[in-house]
Parts: C-alpha cells; structure tokens; sequence
C-alpha cells in the first residue's frame, strides 16, 4: 500500500503542467462580452452576429432610456445600425456609442449616490475604465495624433483622461483597515474628474448620441 | 566565543534591515508588487489591492512607517520583523555558530534579501513565521502559536505551519492546550475580518474567496507554467536560487547546508517536518512555482536545522567556523549577484517601460503577461494589455474598434517566439505582431 502511495506522488509530482495567469473580472462584464462579440463580427461583416449580441444587452439600452438613469434613447441609432445595408463603420460607431453611454451611466450613478458606498463606487468606476479602454482609447489615441500633426505640442486627451481616471480613484476615498488610512470620498473632486472626461470624450465623439442630444 | 558570535549575529540582522531600507523598491517591478503598493491608499480585495485572501497584518504594518513617509515601508517592515525575531532564531538555532548561521539566512540569503527589500509580504511573514517556529522549538507554546497566527494573517498561506502546534498541544491539559490555540486563532480571526471588510462584505468575500480558490487551483496557482517541465523540477530551481546556488562558489555551500540539517536533534527534525509538510505538499501541488518567494519560509527554517546540526558537529571549533563561513559566503555571494545585476541592468519592467517611453505612445501597443499590470500602474497612458497567448491577442485585436499602427508582443505570451523578432537584449525579448505568423 505504502509503494503505492509513494508512486501515486511520483507520477502526481511528475506531470507537466498547463499555462495561465491572474486574470480580473473584465472578462466578465456581459456589456464587455457583447460589444467584443459584435466588434469582431462587424470587422468580418457579420451583422447577424452583431444583432444577436445587441440582444444579450438590450437591458442596458432599456436602463440608459429611463428617466431616473441618463434618459438617451439609443434604440433607433443601434437599429439603424443593425438594418440591412448599414455599414460596418456605422455598427462599430453604434456599439462604441453605447460603452460611451454606459461609461457616463457609472458617472451618473456614482454622483447621484454621493460615493456613499466605496465599494459600489469602485466597481462602477472600474467598469468605466475598462469601457474607454475597449472601445474607445483608441479612437481618442488618433484623434491625439492627428492634432499632434497639425500641432506638434498639442496635449494629449487620452494623457488627461487616464490622469482623470486616476484622480477620480483617488475622490473615491478610502475604508481603511481597521480605521488605518481611512479616507472620506470626495464627490466634489469625483465630479470634477469625470467632467473633464466626458468633456473630452464629447469632443473627440461629436457624432455619438450623448446625454440630452436627439438620436439621429 | 557565544557573546562574540551573538554580536556577529546581531550585526548580520542589523546589516540585513540596513539592506532592505537601503536598496527598498519603491516602484512595481511585478504584478504583485502593484497590489501590496496599491494597497497603501486602498484596501480593496476586489480591486486586488493587494490580492485576496488579504495580507492584512503585512498591509496594517505597512502603513506604520509609509505614514511617517518611507517609500518603501514594506522593507521597513520585513527588516524591522528579522531584527525582533532574531533573538529567538539565534537561541532555537543551538547559540555559537549555529545561531549565527540561521541568523545570516534571515539577514542576508538571497532570497530573504532580494524579497525583503521588495514591495511584498513575504519576508516580514516569513520573519514572523520562523521566529513563530524558533519558538516552538524551545517550546513556548503560546508565543509561538501568537506568533505564528500572526504570520498567517501578514501571509495567509503560512496558516499551514500552524501543524507546528500540533506535538505541543497534545500533551498537555485542555484549558492549556485551548490557550495556545486561541493565541494562534485570534490573530488568523482578525486578519478574516479585514479581508471580508476588503471585499466590502461577508457575501462578495465569499464570492471572491469561491473565484480566488478556484483560480488557484485550476487557472493560475498549481497549474501555472510556461513549460513542460515536471513539477518537482520546477520546485527544485527556486530552492537552488532561494540558497544562493547561482555559481560554482555558492552550490558546495547548499549541499552542506542540507547535510548539517540531517545532523540536527532528532527531535528537532520530527518539529520541523510537523511543522513544514502541508506547507510543503501545498507548494508542490498546489502553489504556483513559478515565484520562487513561496520557497522562502522552508529555507529560514532549514537554516534553524542546520543551524543546530553545525552546533552538533564533531569536529574542532576552528574547523566549525569555517564551514559557516563558505556557508555564509555562499549564500552572501548570491546575494551580492543578485544586487549587482539589479543595479546593472533594472528589472525587466524597468527596461521594458523605457523602451516604450521611447516609442510613440499613441501609436504603439504592448501585449504582454503579468508584466502588463505594472507597466500600465507605472505608465497609465501607455497602450499596454495583458494577453495568455497568441490565440488572445488574436481576439483582443479583432475586438478592437481602432488598434494602433505598431503592435508588440512580449515573451511573457506564449507562442509569441513565432512571431518575427523586433528586439533582444538583455531579460527582454519583443515581437510583432504578424498574425499569418501567429499559427491560429
């Protein structure tokens, strides 16, 4: 019994193991999931595919319409944009429109509750991060080249909107551990920050349907 | 000769805090050392700051000097833990040479050194855990258990050394016996708390603590490799490193090492095979090898062995002396490597961020592994992102509205050496992007 044992650890020691490594919860945000499902199908013409992922979140495009949320009816510009004929330019623009919406929903929501809850508030604030980093970045990125051309000093936005991001981390105060380095959460500074992102984003989007805009 | 070897002792713990404060790192150079630092300002275990199950007493201690403003308040910390133990280790290690054997594997191996003046809980746990040992060894059995409760909550895994508790509770009466537990549970009890007020609730601890395990079992713990190679070769590399074995000057100083621990007191050797197997059976199955840091706790305790064992040795003092001197020499030397290529060369994230520095920014991309945690902590506007393999970063670019001009793929990403070869130098490799080349 006992050499078996002893070869049972031989063997279990002796087996060659697989690749991986740490990973964050992106991956699983459902609006995340979607839009790089309808992203990839619209790069290969795929409409039918990116239909079928704008009806995994047709919850949040029901959430942005509400009143008490940011009220932007973005139905007609997604439908539009799904409809026979339509470009892959017009489905990526749509998509990226609604991450920029939901991006400004955690805003919205983070200051209509004043912070009051850190972790909420950061999760919310890192689903806005990783928003703008998926689809939206790399828009602002060239719009940061294409001013750099025509102006080589040009600041960057995509600089100010991480600095932003950072700063609106930083508002969101701190729990502390057992009462060490506790800090209060700061919605004055926290609306500051996300201002001048959106601000920014407004500027390098001004074809997205934005927040009392009318869909076009 | 005992009093001049006990002020060698403490002169070799007091240069080993001198160390980590002086060569303290105060930027990431890893994907932990983002979490232990972010963890400073926040504890917030879902945001892996630092990662879960919590580190609290590392974190909690931590906070103690970076408010009174040291950049690099974990190695305050790691150094302040080895001079406060070392008391213990020199005793449990026999005094005379042997103590100051075991007191120079605290100071000055290469591993204890090179972890210690990191941002990252490992040497100030693991200097809470082998004076928690050193004590068991005597026995004191509440202290020990104290201080070995306290190791688990600065290090949540080294709750497996508390089997070292085990032969000391058996024979003696309950209310003692319960005593010593509780000395060892209160700590471990507090450092739960935290981690479930860092999750912001009992619920999303549970939740965090059901992904964390099941990601350490089956995604990045037992199972991370890059390669093929059998397990316990893969366990025995970080050993050989952990002991300076990094030359032909370090490797007779190791096998040494490993005999005087055979001629410690029988006694002696059954405490310490209580105390490290689960430890031992979880790093070999479990852990992720690839961090040869989860190595280190079994050297300091190996050094408390062997430290015993040179006490016992029947040979001349002279000759004693000499041999923890190549002992010393030999773990010192990997040390003194260790530094010096630092110094040289940086850390490989210190010459990969460079490098993007001078590239253009807004037009480059980096997909890299786990180093793209800290190039993005340490440079958050730079385009760089974590992929697995080349199959990922197939994805992530398809996904992608807009991806830049020029995409670069680290070594860090396997199957990236299929890709065309952009630079090597040294402790950095980079390829682009080429997916006709990829291999998908």
């Amino acid at each position: 019994m006992l050499r078996v044992r002893v070869w049972v650890v031989v063997l279990l020691c002796s087996c060659p193991s697989l690749a991986w490594g740490y990973g964050y919860g992106r991956e699983d945000d459902p609006l995340l999931k979607a839009f790089q499902v309808a992203v990839t199908a619209a790069q290969s013409k795929d409409v039918a595919g990116a239909r079928a992922a704008l009806e995994g979140v047709r919850w949040q495009v029901k959430e942005l319409k509400q009143a008490e949320d940011l009220g932007v009816d973005l139905g007609p510009r997604l439908e539009a944009a799904h409809a026979e004929g339509a470009t892959s330019a017009q489905l990526l623009e749509s998509w990226a429109n609604l991450l920029y919406l939901a991006l400004l929903q955690k805003f919205h929501w983070n200051l209509q509750e004043k912070l009051a809850d850190y972790h909420t508030s950061r999760a919310r604030l890192e689903s806005a991060v990783a928003y703008y980093e998926s689809a939206l970045a790399g828009n602002v990125r060239k719009d940061d080249l294409r001013r750099r051309q025509a102006d080589p000093k040009a600041p960057s936005r995509h600089e100010d909107v991480m600095a932003q991001f950072s700063a609106a981390r930083q508002a969101l105060g701190s729990p502390g551990l057992f009462g060490a380095g506790e800090r209060d959460p700061d919605p004055a500074a926290f609306r500051a920050a996300v201002r001048r992102i959106a601000g920014h984003l407004k500027a390098v989007f001004p074809g997205f349907v934005h927040p009392g805009s009318k869909g076009r | 000769m005992r009093s001049a070897a006990a002020w060698l002792a403490a002169a070799l713990v007091l240069g080993g805090l001198a160390w980590r404060v002086l060569l303290g790192e105060c930027s990431p150079g890893t994907f932990d050392e983002v979490s232990f630092l972010r963890a400073l300002g926040q504890y917030d275990l879902l945001a892996f700051e630092p990662h879960f199950p919590g580190y609290a007493l590392s974190v909690l201690l931590a906070r103690i000097p970076y408010a009174l403003g040291s950049s690099a308040p974990y190695a305050w910390v790691a150094g302040v833990l080895g001079v406060l133990v070392a008391p213990w280790v020199y005793a449990a290690a026999g005094r005379g040479a042997g103590g100051v054997l075991a007191c120079a594997a605290l100071a000055g191996s290469p591993l204890a050194a090179s972890l210690g003046a990191r941002p990252l809980a490992d040497a100030g746990a693991s200097a809470l855990l082998v004076g928690g040992v050193a004590l068991a060894l005597r026995p004191r059995p509440r202290l020990a258990a104290l201080l070995l409760g306290a190791a688990a909550a600065a290090k949540p895994d080294y709750a497996l050394f508390g089997s070292a508790l085990i032969p000391l509770l058996g024979p003696r009466p309950w209310r003692q016996a319960a005593a010593t537990l509780g000395c060892w549970v209160a700590p471990l009890a507090l450092a739960v708390w935290a981690a479930a007020l860092g999750c912001g609730g009992w619920a999303p601890f549970v939740d965090e603590a059901t992904r964390f395990v099941h990601g350490h079992l089956f995604e990045w713990g037992g199972t991370a490799a890059v390669d093929g190679r059998p397990r316990l070769l893969r366990f025995a590399r970080p050993l050989g490193e952990a002991l300076g074995a990094q030359g032909w000057v370090a490797f007779p100083a190791v096998l040494a090492a490993l005999a005087l621990m055979t001629r410690a007191p029988r006694e002696a050797r059954r405490a310490v095979v209580w105390a490290a197997l689960p430890y031992v059976l979880y790093t070999v199955f479990a852990q992720n090898l690839e961090h040869p840091r989860h190595v280190l706790p079994l050297v300091l305790i190996g050094a408390l062995l062997a430290g015993q064992g040179l006490n016992r040795l029947r040979a001349p003092l002279p000759l004693r002396w000499a041999l923890l001197a190549v002992l010393a020499f030999g773990a010192l030397s990997g040390t003194w490597r260790q530094a010096a290529q630092r110094e040289a060369r940086g850390r490989p994230t210190d010459a990969l961020l460079a490098l993007l520095e001078g590239c253009d920014p807004l037009g480059t991309r980096l997909y890299t592994g786990q180093q793209a945690r800290p190039l993005r902590e340490r440079g958050p506007a730079l385009d760089v992102r974590a992929a697995r393999d080349l199959a990922d970063v197939a994805r992530l670019v398809a996904a992608d509205p807009a991806p830049p001009g020029v995409i670069l793929v680290g070594s860090q990403v396997a199957g990236a050496q299929r890709l065309p070869l952009v630079l090597r130098v040294e402790g950095l490799t980079l390829y682009r992007w080429d997916p006709s080349r990829a291999g998908l």
